[in-house]
């Protein structure tokens, strides 16, 4: 796995019952970044400065979250989500961020660091790959 | 009856909390800090043919195959190389495999998730 970091706020949302952590609801989103994550302070979607380019849609794609429990733990999931270059304007990005676009102000969830920056070129992909499960609660 | 002997009290101490790696590696930084790059290369560039059928993760291949906004020569895995690299020296796999086409572009993969199967090579 990459660094899944926790943006401290989150727990309180989820202690709030203010985000869909399961799924049934709500629709989570990954967004790419050049910020670093202050994981103290940073807490909603507009905290964060992601990048543009054709082929990017501000606000991120719908990873189609999901979950399944299995005795005292629940197992989040999520689908691949592959980003196309549609021209050679992409800024440069290092971070990718998942947030519940459902929620009041987009609350952010949790972050990962790519270790350096990257740049999508005209007709190439950037794909984030959520392996067979996202996060784990327990 | 005596009097209880050897008198203690214990106060259970919280498990340690960590937000994760970032925090653990970087430590607290400001808004606006530009952390270092940390990438390593850990794989080298290969042709993706050299290696065995099923060897390479099957998602990856199949988002270039099936990718209808890209060029046909990218939508053909077989013929790029591919190279893989932590995005930190201390992830436990890769979790960044590079595609490179003939035609000079690249297809990135960033692994993010858990229980995948991470292929890697010398």
């Amino acid at each position: 796995m990459a660094t899944y970091t926790k943006y401290e706020a989150w727990i309180q949302q989820v202690c709030d019952n203010a985000v869909d952590t399961f799924g049934t609801t709500d629709t989570f989103k990954a967004v790419i970044h050049s910020d670093a994550p202050v994981v103290a302070t940073d807490d909603e979607l507009a905290d964060l400065t992601q990048i543009t380019g054709t082929g990017y849609t501000a606000g991120g794609e719908d990873i189609q979250n999901d979950a399944t429990r299995s005795g005292g733990t629940v197992t989040t999931t999520a689908v691949d989500v592959t980003l196309t270059a549609t021209a050679a304007d992409w800024g440069a990005g290092r971070y990718v961020s998942i947030y519940d676009d459902t929620s009041t102000t987009d609350k952010l969830q949790n972050a990962y660091d790519y270790g350096g920056n990257f740049t999508v070129g005209n007709g190439e992909t950037f794909t984030i790959d959520f392996g067979a499960s996202l996060n784990t609660y327990a | 009856m005596t009097a209880p002997s050897e008198l203690t009290t214990v106060r259970l101490k919280r498990p340690e909390y960590s937000p994760g790696p970032i925090v653990d590696r970087f430590g607290r930084f400001p808004k606006g800090t530009v952390l270092p790059e940390t990438q390593v290369e850990c794989c080298p560039k290969r042709r993706v043919s050299d290696f065995p059928p099923g060897f390479l993760k099957r998602n990856h291949i199949e988002a270039l195959e099936h990718n209808q906004k890209i060029a046909s020569c990218c939508r053909h895995p077989e013929n790029h190389k591919v190279k893989a690299k932590k995005s930190h020296p201390a992830e436990k796999c890769a979790d960044i495999y590079i595609f490179y086409c003939t035609c000079g572009r690249k297809h990135r993969f960033f692994c993010v998730g858990y229980e995948d199967v991470r292929p890697e090579w010398r």
